[in-house]
Order: structure tokens, then C-alpha cells, then sequence
């Protein structure tokens, strides 16, 4: 139990150094500042999405199936959020040598490592759940000290099965890709095929929900079919505790259960995954010549598909993007239909406009193209190229990831949406310039916080501080986008709210690229 | 060729690193750079190949100075640090190319010389495979063939010999000397000091960051030996300091 605690607190500290601003006391001062920012957002995102489901909840009598609902969803996003994390974290990381090598059995240095991320999504579920427990409460009257320990217990043990989750997937993830010879490319095309089963299967379960979810006894039934398991929640609250202990059981036992499993073949895979095929067979024939961009550039686009966690944290947005518009372009009647019905064919640009930017700006590889480099900075540093060549090579990466997905996705989305072709180009060109805007923001942040002493890179790409902070203020961005596209679109033309759009993201491309030009070379030297 | 004046270093937090370092490395001359452990010499040698910014002073490679001219200095400099960390997920040959490309070798002549250099650490056969995949005197010789392969004018090694092979050690100190014949110059750091007395035309000696003593190697050591001279040296500058 002493050896998990002492790993614990290393594993745990390493994921928390990944958010560290830096060592002064201004900087730590800045990064609690921006953590307790995010939380704060966070609160106010699921305090706004909760109570607006309590009230549709409670138009149908159904009120108290807010917190078992809630703690669903919160399973759900707590999995999407460290299932990338679990293979690097668990599976991958530059300490693997040292924790092997330690008298700690495989169950423990892999329990201290799933207890690390388990810590991460309780906080998750916390901010999530507390609001929803708090709306639920509210309607039903209900501040008893049983309702509250309830939640508690419930808040404390549900945490359990998103990393469960996140374990089974970097597991599968980890046990096929370490028994193959392109290791990275079978990750990639396994996390791709994930996500699409993830669009599809939030798709198929929003639709069932729409068509049963009508009354509170269609709710009833879908609850019982679907999601069981969080159907005990709701006779915990209501006070039966056999209901709570059950429930608590379903979470923690598999998880225990698994972890002891899977560490029995532990060595196995980890061993699988950081060795490589050698086969000492090379014979030097005429070496090609490139020219110093384009060598930058094929440098950057072979980390990135070479990092597994890289494309997966950063391919969402755009395959959420390419997947919208080809289903849409697939189904574009029923998309018509469903415009016709919502009265919204008119405000057709300004919707996909608000949908782009959002998923635009999740979508950046800049945030932490610095930080990737860790010990082989020295490398670019040394060598007789200008920082502005160096940072231009990072940029155009992320625009070749983002735009020709974009390009696509907004064709296919034209045609079922009716979009003119002047609408199509003002969306597409607006699309493009936001997303050079966050190229260059993120590239900012990276260069001001960057991260270059992680053991794992998993640790940089998902939680470093340059990403939290690219993250939250992209977000941030999007909605006040969304908000104010959305509620001018009456009697502002979308040619206009697309232009006006247009200057903001380049006069924003524009500050960004200056600072980067005058402050950038300093900054990595500094590094 | 490489011209250090009056260079200090202070570190975060206040740590003086370096102060009011002075020497300098003629084409030709093969000097090496001795001192304890934190000395400053591993500060000093990423100073003078532009990896870190210093305080105070000048650094001028081929009349360049790293601060003001960098590209232009880093064009004609190799550096090969004491732990190089490569691109894992190139392969050797991919590296080489990346480097040959930063460094605008002509196409014809990065084969030619690649050759060379492999075929002598016996890397060719392992060129093909992921950099993932070597050990450190592997990752070592590759950096190794990729500073060399430039034919620089100025070249710096960071405890070059250390997890190198007696038989790669060997090559290396032969292609050492044809670079210095070549008229480029090598500066490097070693704790091997037998090593240094038999190699270096010029010894520089730093300790605590201020420089301890600098000239020819023969007439450091006299009649004594380098070992003998630098712990002497050291005693010194403690009873001084």
C-alpha cells in the first residue's frame, strides 16, 4: 500500500507538472489563475446545461432523472477525455525502465498509474455533477444529509468506470499496435475508427432518445434499456442504499478486477511497444535532396503521424467536420426537412459557420509543436535556420491537416444547406483564415509555455498548460463567435458577419505572426 | 575561427555559470576544454554553438558573431553534444537527410560523404532502421557522421568519447585530425585526460567558470603529466577561492 502511495504521487505529480506554468511565483500565481478559470467555465457550462435540462425535465414530470442523466453524459465526456491518454500514460512513457525496474509488482505501478488518471477524471465529474445534484435538488426540494452523501459516494465511485473505459480502449489499442511493425499507423487508423464509432453511436443515441423521450414513461423505458446501470443511481438518491452499494460495486470492482488482469501480460506490452524492428540490412544508395522548408516540413508531418495521440487530439474536429458534411451531403433531404421544420433554411451559413468555428478551434497542432520537440530542440537550434523558417514549417503543418478536411466538408455541406457559391466561398475563406489565426495563437502560447521535460508525450499533447490554455480561450472564442453570429443574423447578412469574421481572424493572424517575428526567435533560445 | 571574449553566463535564479571567459581556437588546432563537473564547460560549448543565450561578452565563429550572425556562423559550425538526442522516429539515413538538407549539402556530394563517414563507424548496415531502435554509441556515431559529414569549419564535441567504442574512439580521433588538416578546428570537452594530452595541440582549463590556465599542451605539461597538471590547478584555484 506505501509503494502505491509513492507512485502515486510521482504519477500524479507528473500529470500535474504538465499544467505547470513555470517556477516564479508569478507564473505559478498565473497558472492557478488560469485553472481555477477553467473550472470556473466549466461550472458555468454544465451549471447552464443543467439547469436547462431540469427545466425540460421538469416540464415532463421527470426531474429527478437529471443526476443519473448527468452522470451518464459525464461518464461519457470524462471517457472521451483521457481515452487517448490511457495507452501513453499507462502503457507508454519515458519511466517505463525505471518503474520496471523497481520492486513494485507490475498490478502496482499499473493500479498507481490508472489511479493517476482516475484523480483526473474525478475532478472531471465533480464539476460536472455537483451542478446537476445542485439543480436536481433544488426542484425537489431535497438539501437532506442522505441525498448529499449519495451524491458524494456516487461522484467518488463513478469516476471509476470512464477510466475503466479508457483502459480497455488503450489496452486494445496498445495490445494490436505493439505486435505490429508500423506500430503508429495501426494506432492511428484504430483511434480513427474509434472516433467514427463514437460519431456514430452518439448519433444513433441521440436520435433513439429524441423519438422515446417525449414523456416521462418513454424516458423511463429508455433508461432501463439503455443505461441500467445509471438507473441504480436514481434509487440511490430516492434513498435506497443497497442501490448505492450495488452501484458502487459495478464501478470499482472491474475496475480493480481488469487492472489485475491485464497486469499480469504488463511487462508484455510495454516491452512490445518500445521496441523496434530492426533489420540491419541497409545499403546506401543516391541520398535525395530537399530544400530547408520542405525538409522541416516532412520532419514535422512524420512526428506527427509517428504520435498516435498527436492525430487523435487533433483530428477530431476535422473529422467531426468531414463526417457532418459528407453525412449531410448523404442525407441532405432529411437535413432540408429537419431546416424546413426548425424554420432555419434561412440562417443555413451562419449554422455551419458557428459549427466550423467551434470544432476549428478544438483543432490545433501548434499549441504544442515546441513542447514536442523536447530534448531534440538542440538540434534545430544548432542548425543554420532562421526561427522563422522553423516556426513556418510548424504552421503549415497544421494547415495541411485542417485544410483540405475543411475544404471538403464545407463542398459536401453546401449542397444539402443550398448554400450560394458566394455564401460557399465567404464560409470556406473565413473557415481558412480562423484556422491560420488559431495556428499562430496556438504557436504563441506554446512558445510562451512551453513544456519540455515531460516523460511522456501523451502528457504534452493532452494536458499540458499551452494546450489547457489554446483550449479554453479557443472555446471561449467560439462562443462568443456563435453568440453574436447567432443573435445579429436578423439583421445582419451572413456576407457581412462572414467579412466582419474575415478581418478579425487576419488582423488576429496578423498580431499574432508579429509577435511571433519579433519575440519568437528570442523565446526559443530561451527554451 | 572561434574567438570567445569575455563571456559570462548567468543562469535563472542567479547561478554564474560562466564569467569573463576568454580564449580563442586557431584553424588547425584541435584544443581541449578541461574542468570538474559544473565547471562550466557544457554551458560554455551551447553558448558557442548558439544553443544558449549568455550575458555578457562575444562569441565570433569565422569572423560571425553567434549573436548577431547566427545563421551565418551555425553554417560553417557542428556541434555534438554529450547526450545527443535524435529524432526517434527517423530512421538514421531519414536524419542524415534532414540534416544534409539544413545544411544544403549538394545532392551528389551528401552520398559520397555519408558513405564515408558510415562505412568508418560501421553504421551503414543500420541506417535503414528507426533511430528508436539504436543504442547510445549508435545515436553517438550517428550524430557523429552528421556533424562531420558537414565538413565544418569549426567543430565542438561535448565528452565526445563517452560510449563510443575503443574502435569507433579510434576513427574518430583520425577524422579529427584530417578535419584539423583540412584547416577547420575542433574544440571539445573530456574528463579523459590522457586522451587530451595525446590529441590536443592546446589545452583551456576553466574552473567554477573562470578560466584556470590556457596554452600549448606540451608546455602545460612539461614534464609532468596533464593529470597531475590539472589537479594541482584545481587545489590551486580551491586555496584561492
Amino acid at each position: 500500500m506505501r509503494k502505491l502511495w509513492i507512485l502515486l504521487k510521482i504519477d500524479f505529480r507528473a500529470l500535474l507538472a504538465a499544467l505547470s506554468f513555470g517556477s516564479s511565483r508569478k507564473k505559478k500565481l498565473s497558472g492557478a489563475a488560469a485553472l481555477t478559470l477553467l473550472g470556473a467555465l466549466m461550472l458555468l457550462l454544465s451549471g447552464t446545461y443543467c439547469v436547462s435540462g431540469g427545466m425540460a425535465l421538469n416540464t415532463i414530470g421527470a426531474i429527478d432523472y437529471l443526476f443519473p442523466l448527468a452522470a451518464a453524459l459525464a461518464c461519457f465526456a470524462s471517457f472521451l477525455f483521457t481515452v487517448f491518454c490511457a495507452s501513453g500514460v499507462v502503457f507508454g512513457g519515458k519511466d517505463m525502465d525505471l518503474m520496471l525496474s523497481l520492486p513494485v509488482s507490475a498490478f502496482v505501478v499499473m493500479l498507481a498509474k490508472m489511479l493517476a488518471l482516475y484523480l483526473e477524471n474525478l475532478a472531471f465529474c465533480v464539476l460536472f455533477l455537483v451542478p446537476a445534484a445542485g439543480v436536481q435538488a433544488y426542484w425537489q426540494m431535497d438539501w437532506s444529509f442522505g441525498y448529499w452523501g449519495a451524491v458524494l459516494i456516487a461522484i467518488l465511485v463513478l469516476a471509476f468506470l470512464p477510466t475503466l473505459c479508457s483502459l480497455l480502449i488503450g489496452y486494445a489499442v496498445a495490445f494490436v499496435s505493439g505486435r505490429m511493425r508500423h506500430k503508429a499507423l495501426v494506432a492511428n487508423i484504430a483511434y480513427f475508427l474509434f472516433i467514427a464509432a463514437i460519431f456514430a453511436g452518439t448519433f444513433w443515441l441521440q436520435t433513439g432518445m429524441q423519438k422515446v423521450a417525449v414523456d416521462r414513461q418513454g424516458l423511463t423505458v429508455f433508461l432501463n434499456q439503455w443505461l441500467s446501470p445509471f438507473m441504480l443511481l436514481w434509487r440511490a438518491l430516492a434513498g435506497d442504499g443497497w442501490a448505492l452499494l450495488l452501484f458502487s460495486a459495478l464501478c470499482l470492482l472491474p475496475f480493480l478486477g481488469v487492472v489485475f488482469l491485464f497486469s499480469a501480460r504488463y511487462r508484455q506490452i510495454v516491452s512490445g511497444l518500445s521496441s523496434h524492428r530492426s533489420r540491419g540490412n541497409y545499403r546506401l544508395v543516391q541520398v535525395e535532396a530537399s530544400g530547408l522548408f520542405q525538409a522541416l516540413l516532412q520532419k514535422e508531418l512524420r512526428r506527427y503521424f509517428g504520435c498516435p495521440v498527436y492525430v487523435a487530439n487533433t483530428m477530431f474536429g476535422t473529422a467531426a467536420l468531414l463526417v457532418g458534411g459528407i453525412a449531410a451531403l448523404l442525407f441532405s433531404a432529411d437535413v432540408r426537412i429537419v431546416l424546413a421544420q426548425l424554420q432555419l433554411e434561412e440562417a443555413a451559413p451562419v449554422l455551419l459557420l458557428i459549427s466550423a468555428v467551434f470544432m476549428l478551434s478544438i483543432t490545433c497542432t501548434t499549441n504544442v509543436c515546441i513542447s514536442l520537440e523536447g530534448k531534440n530542440l538542440w538540434i534545430l537550434k544548432e542548425a543554420p535556420v532562421e526561427a522563422k523558417t522553423i516556426f513556418l514549417s510548424k504552421i503549415a503543418l497544421q494547415l495541411l491537416v485542417v485544410w483540405p478536411g475543411l475544404l471538403v466538408a464545407g463542398i459536401c455541406a453546401a449542397m444539402p444547406f443550398r448554400l450560394s457559391v458566394v455564401h460557399t466561398v465567404l464560409l470556406l475563406l473565413t473557415c481558412f483564415l480562423y484556422s491560420l489565426g488559431n495556428a499562430l495563437w496556438g504557436l504563441l502560447i506554446n512558445l510562451l509555455l512551453p513544456k519540455m521535460d515531460c516523460e511522456n508525450d501523451t502528457v504534452i499533447v493532452k494536458q499540458s498548460a499551452s494546450v489547457m490554455v489554446t483550449s479554453l480561450g479557443g472555446m471561449l472564442i467560439a462562443v462568443v463567435i456563435g453568440a453574436i453570429c447567432w443573435f445579429t443574423r436578423s439583421w445582419v447578412s451572413f456576407p457581412v458577419q462572414s467579412g466582419i469574421l474575415i478581418l478579425l481572424s487576419a488582423a488576429a493572424a496578423a498580431v499574432c505572426w508579429t509577435w511571433i517575428l519579433r519575440r519568437g526567435a528570442q523565446r526559443l533560445l530561451a527554451i | 575561427m572561434l574567438e570567445i571574449s569575455h563571456l559570462s553566463k548567468t543562469y535563472p535564479g542567479g547561478k554564474k555559470a560562466v564569467e569573463d571567459l576568454s580564449f580563442s581556437v586557431q584553424s588547425g588546432e584541435i584544443v581541449g576544454f578541461i574542468g570538474h563537473n559544473g565547471a562550466g564547460k557544457t554551458t560554455t560549448l551551447r553558448c558557442v554553438a548558439g544553443i544558449l543565450d549568455y550575458t555578457q561578452g562575444t562569441i565570433t565563429i569565422g569572423g560571425h558573431d553567434i549573436h548577431t550572425e547566427p545563421v551565418l556562423a551555425k553554417q560553417i559550425t557542428a556541434f555534438l553534444p554529450d547526450n545527443p538526442d535524435l529524432y526517434e522516429f527517423l530512421t538514421g539515413i531519414a536524419y542524415l537527410k534532414f540534416i544534409a538538407d539544413l545544411y544544403s549539402i549538394p545532392k551528389q556530394e551528401r552520398t559520397k560523404r555519408i558513405g564515408k563517414y558510415a562505412d568508418a563507424f560501421e553504421m551503414t548496415d543500420a541506417l535503414g532502421d528507426p533511430i528508436g531502435s539504436y543504442s547510445h554509441g549508435m545515436k553517438q556515431k550517428l550524430a557523429l557522421i552528421s556533424a562531420l559529414m558537414r565538413q565544418p569549419k569549426l567543430l565542438i564535441l561535448d565528452e565526445p568519447f563517452v560510449g563510443l567504442d575503443p574502435q569507433a574512439a579510434f576513427v574518430m580521433k583520425g577524422f579529427l585530425k584530417e578535419l584539423c588538416g583540412q584547416g577547420g578546428a575542433v574544440l571539445f570537452s573530456t574528463h579523459v585526460l590522457e586522451v587530451a594530452q595525446k590529441l590536443c595541440d592546446r589545452i583551456v582549463i576553466i574552473q567554477k567558470g573562470h578560466l584556470v590556465e590556457q596554452g600549448k599542451t606540451d608546455q602545460i605539461v612539461g614534464n609532468s603529466d596533464l593529470e597531475s597538471v590539472f589537479l594541482e590547478l584545481a587545489q590551486e584555484g580551491e586555496r584561492n577561492a
